[in-house]
């Protein structure tokens, strides 16, 4: 009798469990009303179709969906709205919200959201966070709409939140990729971003770290103004080449570390202008057109340990002077000329960073037109043997040796061997065959 | 084959002073690839500008001395009177003439760009755009400075005219253009500075090819702001197809003048 009892109570229990909590709803059309007839936890399987939006969700539910699964916003403003904690969506794609306003997802006053493989296209905003805590984006893609980025909304927008992780997204054609307004807590990591206005943007973030992201072909790569106490580590900033362009640009902010990050042919890599107690080290500054640009007061910073190597102008310092070293270990210059003759590894004069061509072009804006043309870069290089001009700083341990191997590719490059040989034979077979030609004719 | 072409590509290739030039041009290039190349990719950095600056300072010398002295040695000899009472005509002799030196030139940059690439490959540089692009437009430079050298070679006497006058051709190009534009942009309004630009462009092969690399790398934000609004027309399809006129006009008009003066000396 006894067990009986207890086989009927756990008969119940398991059925009320079911119906209250984790049931698997397989939703063929009518997203809303599924979700407004689901209970929380329940989890929707959204099976392949078109969806018409806009899309509430106030209730913690999961929405799984299928391949092909497609809410579309038609043009409202937004597609997909979540007020609820504990939602979790993954594999969606999202579409058409409104022309100038809107977003593809709105979470709003939330927490625990999670956001993954999901796809967003042809939106205002990408994903708008205001006031949320404990999100999570994860793998998403994001495409804006193509048209100039001053009418596009930020791929993904974070106002006034804690605790966000936005990792391993992909960002494009939007006016900001990532907005970190008033956000806390942020995380950033491996995530690419390009053809944006700024690739990541700080307004008045605090506490938080970006690594190994990519960031590419944008206006500026990272744009951090009036924020604090952020880490910048490992990230590859790419191909900001438009003439505005920087590869970060810091702003009235302090606590910055920005360690190990490659900053690849922009036309001004990293600029300071009013950075304070910031740490810049082990960074490498490659091709760029201006690697660095100091600006306004820049107190406290300790700039170590960076590689300066083929950038057309190795540093612009307009306001106060910078200290190129910490008293014991200072910069590796592609451009250092002297030796190291007590072996320390690092060179035993002082390295002064200066070109006649920075102190021409601001003088004369428009000397830029003959950037390292033949003759100019043949009067800087004399120049450098017969003047002391005036410096941009000096760094008085320069370093002597650069580790080459992080950006070595290990790929041989068939391409360049075979350009290389047909050049090189067919070059070598037209001048043989040349000369022979003369032999049999004097024959 | 032209005969012309053929005389004039045998006797230029058997010349030792091309062959050391060759030599000479593989060298530097492979060398200042090799040292500075890694960072050598698809837009224009200081590496891509020293393998440029090599071939705008090297190119236009060798093309100038190589084609005006030979010519002028021709003449000197009176080889080039027998030539002319050759049964060909004037336009095919001048054409000839001028793909034979061609011919023979673009061997060497090939040498050179060849065994820089080669150089590249085995420093372990990866390849990028700018090498074929530095490559093509290098054989343009040497294409319009060729059709100049004739036309020197011809309007000079003996072979030390020639020298004379292509050196100081090549100097006025490649060393002073660039300082006597800056003067003058320093004396004009500040209105004129694009139009001036864009006039020193046209009037100078050297920089006609300079500021089309640069703009065929789409780097042209290298530039500065203030040529904003020109660089993107530089780097459109418009602004390509103006360059390639503009370089096609440079070998035309001194082949005419070469072509009219052969004429007369007929």
């Amino acid at each position: 009798m006894r067990n009986l009892f207890f086989l009927l109570t756990s008969i119940v229990t398991l059925l009320f469990a079911k119906t209250v909590y984790g049931e698997k709803i397989e939703v063929h059309k009518q997203l809303q009303q599924a979700i407004d007839e689901a209970h929380a936890g329940d989890v929707l399987i959204v099976k392949k179709g078109i969806y018409k939006g806009p899309i509430i969700i106030h209730k913690p539910i999961h929405l799984v969906a299928e391949h092909g699964a497609v809410v579309d916003g038609e043009g409202c403003e937004y597609v997909v709205t979540i007020r609820a904690p504990r939602v979790h969506i993954e594999g969606l794609t999202v579409r058409n919200s409104a022309h100038g306003k809107g977003a593809g997802v709105l979470i709003q006053k939330s927490s625990h959201v999670t956001l993954k493989h999901v796809r967003i296209e042809h939106v205002h905003y990408g994903v708008y966070v205001e006031k949320g805590t404990n999100i999570n984006l994860l793998n998403n893609v994001i495409r804006g709409r193509d048209i100039h980025f001053a009418q596009r909304g930020n791929g993904i927008h974070l106002l006034k939140t804690n605790g966000v992780v936005v990792r391993e997204n992909h960002i494009s054609r939007v006016q900001d990729g990532i907005y970190l307004d008033w956000a806390k807590h942020t995380m950033i990591e491996k995530n690419e971003v390009t053809n944006a206005r700024y690739a990541i943007h700080f307004m008045y973030a605090e506490d938080g770290m970006a690594k190994e992201n990519m960031l590419t072909e944008n206006i500026n790569g990272m744009m951090m103004m009036m924020s604090k106490q952020f880490t910048i580590g490992h990230n590859t900033i790419a191909k900001q080449l438009d003439y505005r362009g920087y590869g970060a640009l810091i702003y009235d902010s302090e606590h910055v570390v920005m360690h190990n990050n490659t900053f690849l042919y922009n036309s001004t890599a990293l600029s300071l202008q009013n950075a304070r107690h910031c740490h810049i080290k082990d960074n490498e500054f490659i091709g760029n057109y201006r690697a660095l640009h100091s600006l306004y007061e820049n107190p406290g910073i300790i700039f170590v340990k960076n590689k300066f190597l083929g950038n057309m102008e190795d540093a612009l310092i307009q306001g106060a002077p910078i200290a190129f070293d910490d008293g014991r270990k200072g910069n590796y210059w592609d451009n250092y000329r002297f030796y190291d003759f007590n072996d320390d590894g690092i060179g035993d004069t002082p390295h002064r960073i200066r070109s006649m061509y920075s102190r021409l072009l601001r003088k004369w804006p428009s000397v830029q037109f003959y950037f390292q043309s033949p003759a100019l870069s043949l009067l800087d290089t004399t120049e450098s043997f017969f003047t002391q001009a005036q410096a941009q700083g000096e760094d008085r341990f320069p370093l002597m040796e650069v580790d080459h191997n992080k950006n070595k590719t290990t790929e041989r490059s068939w391409k360049l061997l075979l350009f290389g040989s047909i050049l090189f034979v067919s070059s070598l077979l037209m001048i043989g065959y040349g000369r022979r030609m003369t032999y049999e004719k004097n024959r | 084959m032209n005969t012309a072409i053929k005389y004039q590509w045998m006797m230029m290739i058997r010349s030792k002073w091309l062959i050391t030039f060759a030599v000479l041009f593989a060298v530097l290039s492979s060398t200042v690839i090799a040292s500075s190349g890694h960072e050598a990719a698809g837009v224009f950095t200081r590496s891509t500008a020293a393998l440029l600056n090599l071939s705008l300072l090297l190119v236009p010398l060798v093309a100038l001395l190589a084609g005006s002295l030979f010519i002028a040695g021709e003449k000197e000899d009176g080889r080039l009177s027998l030539i002319l009472t050759y049964p060909i005509s004037t336009r095919s002799l001048t054409f000839g003439l001028y793909v034979g030196s061609c011919i023979s030139l673009w061997t060497v940059v090939a040498l050179g760009y060849g065994s820089a690439s080669v150089a590249l490959f085995v420093t372990g540089g990866t390849w990028s755009t700018f090498l074929f692009l530095s490559f093509v437009l290098t054989i343009v430079l040497t294409s319009i400075f060729l059709a100049i050298a004739l036309f020197v070679g011809l309007v000079s006497s003996n072979r030390l005219q020639a020298l004379g006058v292509s050196l100081f051709i090549w100097a006025f190009f490649v060393l002073f253009y660039e300082f006597i534009v800056l003067f003058l942009l320093s004396i004009v309004p500040k209105q004129w500075t694009i139009f001036l630009f864009v006039l020193s462009i046209i009037l100078n092969p050297v920089e006609l090819v300079r500021v089309w690399t640069v703009a065929a790398l789409k780097s042209s934000a290298l530039f500065g702001p203030q040529l904003y609004e020109w660089s993107k027309w530089a780097e459109s399809v418009n602004g390509q197809f103006t360059f390639i006129m503009i370089a096609c006009v440079w070998v035309i008009v001194p082949l005419f003048l070469v072509n009219m003066w052969l004429k007369r000396g007929k």
